[in-house]
């Protein structure tokens, strides 16, 4: 899976922000803290969830219960504005 | 060292129609 690319991000004074573009059924836009910053930037080359969690075990100081259910949470919001694409549609 | 984790927060702000500029 990954961000579906007429999804752009852009940071500007520390907020990061993802815009929709033409073509998606979204039209809108996504504010994130920093945690969901890195989770979003994670997507932008085709990876798995438990990829994400490694990462994020790496990066924070978090047990892997809580990165699994946050990336999980954070994941499912974003395929339901269609901001993640999976499979066949990422390539 | 790693950082200290925040639970990821997203706000979903959805356009409506009339946010749309037209000349």
């Amino acid at each position: 899976m990954k961000l579906n690319p007429k999804f752009l991000t852009h940071e500007t004074k520390g907020e990061h922000i993802t815009v929709s573009t033409t073509g998606t059924k979204f039209n809108g836009l996504i504010r994130s803290n920093p945690t969901a910053a890195f989770i979003i930037e994670s997507l932008k080359s085709d990876t798995t969830e438990s990829e994400i969690v490694d990462k994020m075990l790496e990066k924070y100081d978090v047990d892997r219960n809580t990165a699994e259910k946050d990336v999980a949470s954070i994941i499912a919001q974003l395929r339901r504005i269609g901001a993640v694409i999976d499979g066949s549609q990422a390539h | 060292m790693k950082e200290i984790y925040t639970a990821p927060e997203m706000e979903i702000v959805e356009f409506e129609a009339e946010d749309v500029i037209t000349s």
